[in-house]
């Protein structure tokens, strides 16, 4: 049974700038004893996540939305198990694949069949398993000859539709998607849909953070509000998003009001 | 249906068993032999790619340095090329090994951030990936050893199997300097410039080029050197040495103090790299 619990999860990040970071500085704190070491104590950190508590079962198609900055990403690796949370406990029952729109794929510099190697072992097949899968992942991507290639070359559209055709060939119970999704022209998103609503199907869970409102609409039954790393707003996806489109129409109307 | 794997991560959990949550990190990292050794063969393929030698461009380099030196210091050190030559390319080669584990252990999780931002997997992937890599390269070098131990072949048939487990213990402290220095150097970008600089003053003053005995009553520079003696529990069995019983007990503590302090750091500090990266 698969499933996802965050009780009270709290991330932030601590910030280095040029002073905290280098050897140098804590060295010299160290020999000229408190004043500056006091001051280091008191490092900024950027909370980017905080006391989020969330259940998801079996089958849901959660949408994680909110401005830019408000924690989906973070949420999302979180929820992948990159960030170990630095408060709180995550338990994740379930395969977990996680598509994440950092770009240049998993090794820049590989080709993109080395990179759907790499991922497929990431994600737990084995290396017959991925060599018997490389045709049919290498032609949902439809990058032909371009899977020679180094994938620093790749366009963001091209890339994700690597990451996105290796990851839903594992069969997920779990799949995790950033926004950059929509990267992907049209023939391909109508692919990756069909290919997502399948897997939907199945009653896996999904996790999508996107600004799509129309990609989101069709996917996803239930909505997740982030705000400056809170947890604001959660409950039917229709429900929640006339509450922030509301919210966003009285922000707009406001601006309007500024302006001449 | 196998049953789903479970992830689950408890910032309290780990400030209680820290060293708990490493281990399991270090043994699954090893598990995954598979990937991390798809990993560390396409780092030397892509490496080498479109050049026609490929990692054996390695092998040349060090096999000219060899050869040069080895007439030209053979010469200044009145050894004779029979007896300098094998000690003299064992030794670089496995001086290769070790600056290379000790550079690119630095390195290890930063040069890796892509793939740890992206995929979730036991950190230790990559220190493991690494090793791989650092003894791919040590195959193709291991030529030279085999072209100048045909010298005297009754010798090195007689150490093999001695050298090849100081090997093993070059590679496990290997993975202690890599958890120990890649884990700071993720905090403090200052160590792999200055690892670059240690590790080559090391290499004139760690006997590789020349005896621990022409040392004279300063001998004690060489014994106090720990990669001295990771290199004399390989070099010696294979050049017909007798056997290195202090440099084997020397190595052996090494081991110890050096994986003990590489996984208390690493349990103290695993959950933070990511955030640092």
């Amino acid at each position: 049974m698969t499933s996802i619990a965050l009780e009270d999860v709290g991330v932030s990040f601590p910030i280095y700038g040029g002073s905290a970071r280098s050897l140098r500085n804590r060295l010299v704190s160290s020999a000229t004893g408190g004043r500056i070491g006091s001051d280091q104590r008191a490092r900024t950190c950027v909370e980017a996540l905080a006391g989020i508590t969330l259940k998801v079962e079996h089958g849901e198609r959660v949408a994680l939305i909110g401005h830019n900055g408000a924690g989906k990403t973070t949420l999302l690796r979180v929820l992948a198990g990159i960030y170990p949370p630095l408060a709180g406990r995550i338990r994740i029952e379930g395969r977990i694949a996680p598509i994440f729109d950092i770009g240049l794929g998993m090794d820049p510099d590989a080709t993109g069949y080395d990179n759907i190697r790499i991922r497929g072992l990431y994600l737990g097949l084995s290396r017959r398993e991925v060599e018997s899968r490389i045709d049919d992942i290498a032609e949902f991507t439809e990058l032909g000859s371009f899977l020679d290639m180094p994938m620093r070359t790749y366009s963001a559209g091209m890339q994700t539709r690597l990451a996105f055709a290796v990851s839903t060939s594992v069969e997920p119970e779990i799949l995790l998607l950033d926004e950059g999704i929509g990267a992907g022209d049209a023939s391909f998103m109508r692919r990756a849909n069909q290919r997502l609503r399948s897997f939907v199907e199945r009653s896996g869970i999904l996790v999508l953070a996107s600004h799509d409102d129309g990609l989101l609409a069709g996917l996803c039954g239930r909505a997740i509000r982030l705000e400056h790393g809170r947890m604001v707003d959660d409950g039917p996806f229709a429900e929640v998003m006339e509450r922030y489109r509301a919210l966003r129409d009285a922000a707009a109307l406001a601006d309007g009001d500024v302006g001449p | 249906m196998a049953s789903s794997p479970v992830l689950d991560l408890s910032a309290s959990e780990q400030a209680r068993a820290p060293l708990a949550a490493a281990v399991r990190d270090v043994v699954g990292g090893a598990r995954e032999v598979q990937l991390w050794g798809t990993m560390g063969w396409l780092d030397i393929r892509q490496r080498y790619s479109r050049s026609v030698m490929g990692p054996f461009w390695v092998t040349l380099t060090l096999a000219a340095f060899v050869a040069g030196l080895g007439v030209t210091y053979g010469a200044l050190f009145r050894i004779p090329l029979a007896e300098y030559l094998p000690y003299l390319t064992v030794g670089m080669v496995v001086w290769t090994l070790i600056s290379t584990l000790l550079i690119d252990g630095c390195n290890v999780f930063i040069a890796a951030t892509v793939a740890i931002k992206q995929m979730p997997a036991p950190l230790t992937v990559h220190v493991y990936r690494l090793i791989w890599r650092g003894l791919i390269i040590f195959g193709h070098n291991a030529i030279i050893i085999a072209a100048v131990l045909l010298l005297q072949p009754a010798n090195a048939l007689m150490g093999l199997l001695p050298s090849l487990l100081g090997l093993l213990v070059v590679c496990l402290n290997g993975i202690g300097f890599a958890l120990t220095l890649g884990t700071l150097a993720a905090r403090f970008r200052d160590i792999p410039p200055l690892m670059t600089n240690v590790v080559q003053m090391m290499f004139f003053i760690t006997p590789v080029l020349w005896t621990a005995d022409t040392l004279g009553d300063r001998k004690w520079i060489a014994l106090a050197n720990p990669f001295f003696h990771l290199i004399e529990i390989v070099r010696a069995p294979l050049i017909g040495a007798p056997f290195p019983a202090l440099s084997w007990s020397f190595a052996l503590g090494l081991t110890a103090v050096n994986l003990l302090v590489a996984l208390l750091l690493y349990a103290r500090f695993r959950w933070r790299v990511p955030y640092w990266l």
